[in-house]
């Protein structure tokens, strides 16, 4: 195959005569078709292997797209279906043999795993840890709000340059000057609502216990009851035998 | 003639002084127990029966014009005023009375209530905040700020005023007043949580140079290794690496081989471990050790050759354990000298 020019200057690559022009008895002849068609088949090759290259890329990108929109948890949410599909098989043939699965189960779980597990579904993220006195109480709320509390940070930077140092950073003994700014009206409705919040929290904490009917009555009041409740919850342990006797009317 | 009987009565000879006389009518024949007895439970049950058979309760008078307002407000100012007096001390009379005129939005009659309540006990910490609470819920911004002045001037021990004047300050996005107010705070040298929250809210507002110039002081007043740690932990955590180790050192400097505990030795080296100065490290183990003394070893010991396995040297690993072997038979040879 030669380059070369035609009459018009366009360069063509024309296979020369003797490549073509070949009498199938000469062995250089068959050689050149043999070499002819190796080199076509080779093309032809590289051409496929091109395309099946492109189209396996492309296969792959649709299916990374198909599954960066699956939701995040889609792996673990598979793996827990495929759980559940073999322990309800499991718990077919167990039930189909007559053994009790879940003492099965507990067999094949080792301990300490079982204690790191119980640990864990018992540890709660910062439980309350009752009522120790109203200080300790009211530090443990404050850090809940403070938490909570997103600063405005551009406000603070913008105001970095706009106030001055001592209005900023003050000490112990900075007096508020009458370039004082009253609060915006955004801020003092901000303070309102998160008040309201709170307020709106604290009824949360006590809730109404509903009326037991049947419930022997030993009050003649609302606030007798209560006492009554309490006297139960700290004595009643120590007072039931006593309790029963006097209902009894006569001591066992 | 003295009148010493009840109506009725005659005086008998047989008379003991000071006894009450129960009229004829009244005096009781026949003792024996009745023949259905009664028992103060079945009088319980009763009543309550008959008080749950309630009737119809009063018609609903839905206030239409100012009069009646009036009227309605007029009575039931009358009612607080009366259990007031009924009962000065119980502030729940105060506050309930407070509550309703914020309610009808009297601000100043409300506040006049709570300022009389305050007169009557000023320490009642609760009685403070509920005033401060009304003031701020009304967006009173300067009298809530005045009352916590004031509040925070007379009850200064009471953490729970600071927490929300500082905490109303903050949520106004007024910072430096936040500011002035837990300077103001830190002057009373509170305990380590009013120390902490100062140092969170700088850190919310990222000045780390303020929040270091507060442990910086925070570590003198409460002179604790527990907090030199926690000091060194909050520099490393920033990112100032230098300064940690500073820190640590500055800490051995200021609690002298007496009082430096083997929590901050440990502390020490796991932080110079992270920096991965595997020399400092031991160094820092076999000082600790030599300085403590054997009793004070035990979690030390743990530490040391834990290192030792996850960076040393076979020689190391070993050095260390016959090391603390040979302090388990020295205790034990201290208790039992005579035979083992």
């Amino acid at each position: 195959m030669s380059e070369s020019e035609d009459s018009s200057g366009n360069s063509t690559t024309s296979v020369s005569r003797d490549d073509v022009t070949q009498t199938a008895d000469s062995s250089q002849s068959t050689t050149s078709t043999t070499r002819l068609s190796l080199v076509a088949e080779r093309l032809r090759q590289l051409k496929e292997k091109r395309e099946s290259a492109r189209k396996e890329n492309i296969a792959e990108v649709a299916k990374e797209d198909y599954e960066n929109r699956l939701p995040l948890n889609h792996l673990s949410k598979e793996r827990r279906i495929e759980w559940e599909k073999r322990d309800f098989q499991a718990r077919k043939e167990a039930q189909e043999s007559g053994l009790d699965y879940d003492r099965e189960k507990l067999l094949s779980e080792r301990a300490d795993e079982v204690e790191k597990w119980e640990a864990k579904r018992k540890r709660k993220k910062n439980p309350d840890q009752g009522f120790a006195d109203f200080q300790q109480a009211s530090y443990r709320q404050y850090q809940r709000l403070t938490k909570q509390l997103k600063p405005d940070m551009e406000a603070y930077e913008s105001s970095k340059s706009s106030l001055p140092e001592s209005a900023l950073y003050p000490s112990v003994d900075t007096l508020p000057t009458s370039s004082d700014q009253y609060p915006t009206h955004s801020a003092v409705q901000r303070l309102v609502d998160d008040v309201e919040k709170q307020i709106s929290k604290r009824k949360q904490f006590s809730r109404r216990r509903e009326f037991k009917f049947g419930k022997d009555i030993d009050y003649i009041n609302e606030r007798n009851k209560k006492f009554n409740e309490k006297a139960e919850r700290f004595y009643g342990k120590y007072t039931a035998e006593l309790k029963q006797n006097l209902e009894r009317g006569t001591a066992i | 003639m003295s009148q010493a009987v009840a109506f009725g009565a005659k005086r008998g000879s047989d008379d003991k002084p000071g006894a009450t006389r129960i009229p004829k009518a009244a005096r009781v024949k026949n003792k024996t127990p009745a023949a259905m007895q009664i028992t103060a439970e079945q009088i319980l049950q009763e009543v309550t029966d008959r008080q749950l058979e309630k009737g119809a309760p009063p018609p609903k008078q839905p206030i239409r014009n100012e009069e009646e307002l009036r009227d309605y407000k007029m009575r039931k100012r009358k009612t607080f005023e009366d259990n007031i007096r009924k009962n000065r001390g119980v502030m729940s009379n105060w506050i309930k009375y407070a509550e309703w005129e914020a309610g009808q939005k009297e601000i100043q009659r409300a506040e006049s209530v709570f300022e009389r309540a305050l007169d009557e006990d000023h320490r009642n910490i609760g009685l403070w905040l509920k005033y401060a609470e009304m003031e701020m819920k009304n967006g009173q911004v300067n009298h809530a700020r005045n009352l916590w002045n004031r509040g925070v001037t007379i009850l200064p021990r009471a953490d729970q005023f600071w927490f929300k004047f500082a905490y109303m300050e903050e949520m106004l996005g007024e910072v430096g007043k936040a500011r002035q107010v837990f300077e103001r705070w830190m002057e009373w040298e509170p305990q380590e949580q009013a120390w902490f929250s100062y140092i969170k809210m700088e850190m919310r507002y990222k000045e780390v140079e303020r929040a270091r110039k507060i442990y910086e002081r925070f570590v003198q007043v409460h002179p604790v290794t527990k907090y030199w740690i926690k000091y060194a932990k909050f520099e490393e955590e920033n990112g100032y690496l230098a300064a940690a180790r500073n820190v640590y050192e500055r800490g051995m400097e200021f609690f002298g081989d007496e009082h430096t505990d083997e929590s901050f030795y440990m502390a020490f080296a796991k932080y110079e471990e992270r920096q991965k100065e595997f020399e400092r490290v031991r160094t820092i183990y076999k000082y600790a050790i030599d300085k403590l003394g054997k009793e004070k070893c035990t979690d030390l010991f743990k530490a040391y050759s834990q290192f030792e396995k996850r960076h040393g040297d076979r020689l190391a690993i070993d050095d260390v354990i016959t090391s603390k072997r040979r302090l388990q038979y020295e205790e034990q040879l201290a208790l039992n000298s005579k035979g083992l």
